[in-house]
């Protein structure tokens, strides 16, 4: 998921990224069948999330508005984290905590178990729970899993969500290379779809063209896997209906751009959900707030922000007072994210001067820049540390403060005339990312690139998805956090031209990247039933990666997160992508 | 001029003496005599003077490479959220205005440059907004009649507009269009463009208003009458006769109405529709400080001083010139 938790943006940052497994820990395990636990009880909260009671109400303050909260149309990590625990229950889940190794342990959510894979994992069979109901009293049934996944085929209507379902379910190809099976309100090929997911009482089955290994950790991760009832289906009319089958249903309506508010389903059993403590009455959420407003209030602490949390990060130039005014009420926990600046294939055709660009990037400055060690470390790779299959990639050892000398020499080399113009594309708008902008530019100038910044606020994705205006820049910024912590969620996702390049979008490949080398081993990969052997191969892709400067990996993230005084039971694990997780969290 | 007398009629008088006493002045240096009377407005013009300078030098100072707004300076924003590690802002003989939180450029070598972009946008803004606002007032004034109810009418329309609300519902739509120009296809640049001609565009009605008031009194006055029953043009009615009587009023209004803009550009960056950061004007330094009050004090106040000294010496100067103008108005 793209993430685009960039600072400026923020929250914003549409990135789908974040998903929230993402951010891993190392261990990740990501073994299939039948790995959870039976889930007695959400494992346990650490440090400061113990503790609270219910009642009382949480309010969530925000900057970006939700653009989606039909589940299978969320792909942004903050949303997807806040979906999964509030109203939209899927299949598995990752439990709530601080402890990397533990939230890679699946649980059950709504099925019994974690999912038992067989046919080297190219089947896959859940059972669902007794008991599990609507919020108009309707049992959740293994049809409505079934058309929630059939929603997704619907590329017409349900856009913004992830779409490895498409890859991977096996039905047809039309000659065109999408799925033959076009959704549910066409019904075309519906009945290839019927025999790719089965439904037997409370069984459901699901075939797929290749093996996927970690299957249950993207129905854990993504509410693209989570139920849909079909009579509520009201295509995209249906982005901002909430249906619930979780602990929280939406009161009225939602208000875009100003927020809504959640109050409890009465249907929802907490018997059959080992995950969610459900312990506030309600969460306000507020959306529309500046980050400088966001953190003065919640240091602040009066009145009802004593209750409030907030997936914005606290502003460089806010740090200090909110350290000093509120260090028990601050946590900075690494986030999945990985900022990175992808060249345009399209127009720096020349490898040297891609190379040039890679060595003279200023790594260290575009820290200081974001907010220093506060706010992140140096990238060496797309793949963040904490993922399945990340290796350190730092191809060019040019320090972490570039060589410009060196890189004006590979420029001077490339037979291009000096100074090279370079149109550089960002998603900006707050003072973090034009500093950001401006420090890279200056790195860059040094090396003999004229730079020309292009600030993209509220049309970042219009533009750098959009494959007739993508030709218009020369290097492009993107953050990115895998969906679940392998690698399998970072090569293809970013750099597979075959799932990212369409007449329509350029998907998340912004850099409208196409190598057959890669593509091959991508496949090579994907075929291996074993994560641990995916791992060695994703590795070894992000070399070449990294050798072709596809990519020019800038830092890691954290986050540095304020809280109201009343917040009992906060987390900000990796299974929430480190976003408050809302699964723990209490007002009493 | 001395006054003619009869010649051989002063042999008693030295000249010199004569001259001095009742040296004839042109209304030009009695206003210049009175104006330097007044100590307040010569050290406001002083700073004004100061100002313009620093505006017409900065861009050679930065070709000639003694001016570096963009130089990073990582190591010495080092505190907590990358504010600078030294006291008062991290000021030192090499950067007497301390470094900017995050970036450690040196902050005069922005300020310079700042001054220079902001003057640019509210001379020209207000440039534009007299060009307008004279040859409206002038045909209004003087025509009278229909082309006085039509001008006049759109100056109460214009007036009428809400300002803030136009300026930044327009802001997206026209800085798309200036940058389909060729030649202003930067984004910075278009937004400059977009400043002066949105500043500029909402201030002619003033100006007219003042202009058509005085070309009001002044078309009725015998030299006015003398050329017009000697078959003098309207062109040549407005251009010797009328316009040589209106610079004194335009001065003033000049004065006045640029430290109105260069508010104006400082407050438009703040909401997101004037020149965007990390271009430096005044405005952006200004919106780039806001958020430092409590940890970078010094960076803080730095561009809104700044802003405050040289919004208040246009102001106080316009005052003293206007006292000096108009022997008229009590002191």
């Amino acid at each position: 998921m793209s993430a685009r938790t960039k600072g400026v943006a923020l929250g914003a940052m549409t990135a789908a990224a974040a998903l929230a497994l993402s951010a891993c820990g190392g261990s990740a395990s990501t073994k299939s069948s039948g790995g959870g636990s039976s889930a007695s009880g959400a494992s346990g909260a650490s440090g400061a999330a113990s503790g609270g009671s219910a009642g009382g109400t949480i309010y969530n303050l925000s900057k970006r508005p939700v653009e989606h909260w039909d589940p299978q149309r969320i792909y942004i990590g903050v949303h997807l984290s806040n979906a999964s625990r509030l109203f939209s229950r899927s299949l598995t889940v990752q439990p709530a905590t601080e402890d990397n190794d533990a939230a890679l342990k699946l649980q059950p959510d709504l099925a019994t178990d974690t999912g038992t894979a067989t046919d080297g994992g190219k089947t896959w069979k859940f059972t669902l729970k007794d008991g599990v109901k609507w919020q108009d009293g309707k049992d959740v049934t293994c049809d409505d899993v079934k058309y929630g996944m059939s929603r997704t085929f619907a590329t017409d209507v349900i856009t913004g969500g992830p779409n490895y379902i498409l890859q991977y379910l096996d039905v047809p190809k039309d000659p065109k290379g999408g799925s033959a099976y076009k959704g549910p309100y066409s019904k075309v090929g519906q009945a290839d779809f019927d025999k790719a997911i089965t439904c037997a009482g409370k069984a459901i089955t699901f075939h797929f063209n290749k093996p996927w290994a970690d299957f249950n950790y993207a129905t854990a991760s993504l509410s693209a896997f989570s139920p849909f009832r079909k009579d509520q289906d009201k295509g995209d009319k249906s982005n901002f209906a909430v249906f619930s089958d979780g602990p929280y249903k939406l009161q009225g309506t939602w208000q875009q751009g100003k927020g809504g508010t959640f109050v409890r389903n009465d249907q929802w059993d907490a018997k059959t959900d080992p995950l969610r403590k459900a312990l506030p009455d309600k969460f306000v959420f507020v959306e529309g707030l500046t980050d400088e407003v966001i953190t003065q209030r919640l240091i602040a602490d009066s009145g009802n922000d004593k209750f409030a949390i907030t997936d914005r990060r606290v502003p460089p130039a806010l740090e200090a007072s909110a350290r000093s005014q509120a260090k028990d009420r601050l946590t900075n926990p690494v986030a999945p994210y990985v900022d990175y600046l992808t060249p345009n294939f399209k127009r720096l055709t020349n490898p040297k001067v891609r190379q040039a660009l890679a060595v003279a990037t200023d790594k260290g400055a575009y820290i200081t820049a974001s907010g220093g060690a506060t706010h992140g470390t140096i990238a060496k790779s797309v793949i963040a540390p904490s993922i399945l299959g990340y290796k350190d990639a730092d191809v060019f050892q040019a320090g972490d403060n570039g060589d410009p000398g060196k890189a004006k020499s590979i420029l001077q080399s490339a037979g291009v005339s000096l100074p090279y113009p370079i149109k550089f594309t960002y998603s900006g708008g707050t003072p973090t990312t034009e500093k950001q902008a401006a420090v890279v530019k200056a790195a860059w100038e040094k090396a003999g690139f004229k730079v020309t910044l292009d600030e993209l606020t509220d049309t970042y994705y219009d533009i750098v998805q959009n494959p007739k205006k993508a030709s218009t820049y020369d290097v492009c910024w993107a953050s990115w956090g895998a969906d679940w912590p392998a690698g399998s969620t970072v090569i293809p996702a970013l750099f597979d031209d075959r799932i990212n390049l369409s007449a329509e979008s350029n998907g998340q490949d912004y850099g409208l990247y196409a190598s057959k080398t890669v593509d091959a081993g991508i496949d090579e990969a994907l075929n291996k039933p074993d994560i641990k052997a995916q791992a060695e191969s994703w590795a070894a892709l992000d070399q070449t990666l990294a050798k072709d400067v596809a990519y020019i990996p800038l830092l890691v993230n954290k986050f540095v997160f304020l809280r109201g005084s009343g917040v009992k039971g906060y987390i900000n694990g990796a299974s929430t992508s480190t976003f408050p997780d809302l699964a723990t969290i209490a007002a009493k | 001029m001395a006054p003619e007398v009869a010649e051989g009629a002063v042999e008693d008088f030295a000249a010199s003496d004569i001259d001095r006493q009742i040296a004839g002045r042109s209304p030009w240096q009695l206003a210049s005599r009175r104006f330097r009377k007044d100590k307040v407005s010569m050290v406001a013009a002083t700073i004004v003077v100061i100002a313009v300078a620093i505006a017409l030098i900065s861009p050679f100072l930065k070709k000639f490479g003694l001016l570096k707004p963009y130089e990073n300076h990582q190591n010495l924003v080092g505190g907590i959220g990358s504010v600078p590690t030294g006291s008062f802002g991290g000021a030192s003989w090499s950067h007497p205005l301390g470094v900017v939180p995050g970036t450690g450029w040196d902050l005069l070598a922005r300020l310079i440059p700042g001054i220079s972009l902001s003057l640019l946008i509210a001379t020209s803004a207000t440039l534009f907004s007299i060009l307008l606002g004279t040859i409206a007032g002038l045909v209004s004034g003087y025509l009278g009649k229909w082309p006085d109810f039509w001008i006049s009418r759109s100056v109460d329309l214009v007036l009428a507009f809400p300002q803030l609300l136009m300026l930044l519902a327009l802001s997206s739509v026209l800085v798309n269009r200036i940058q389909q120009i060729p030649g202003l296809s930067s984004d910075s640049t278009a937004r400059v463009v977009y400043l002066i001609f949105v500043l500029g565009f909402f201030g002619w009605p003033y100006f007219a208003r003042i202009i058509r008031g005085q070309v009001l009194s002044l078309r009725e006055r015998e030299f006015v009458e003398a050329a017009r029953s000697l078959g003098a043009n309207h062109r040549r009615i407005y251009v010797k006769e009328l316009l040589p009587n209106l610079w004194a009023p335009l001065l003033i209004y000049f004065t006045l109405n640029l430290p109105t803009n260069i508010s104006a550009e400082a407050a438009l960056s703040y909401l997101g529709v004037g020149v965007a950061s990390p271009t430096p004007t005044l405005g952006t330094l200004l919106t780039d400080s806001s958020v430092y009050s409590g940890s970078d004090p010094t960076f803080f106040f730095i561009p809104g001083v700044t802003i405050c000294i040289i919004v208040l010496s246009f102001n106080l100067m316009g005052d003293g010139l206007r006292d000096a103008l108009d022997p008229k108005s009590s002191r």
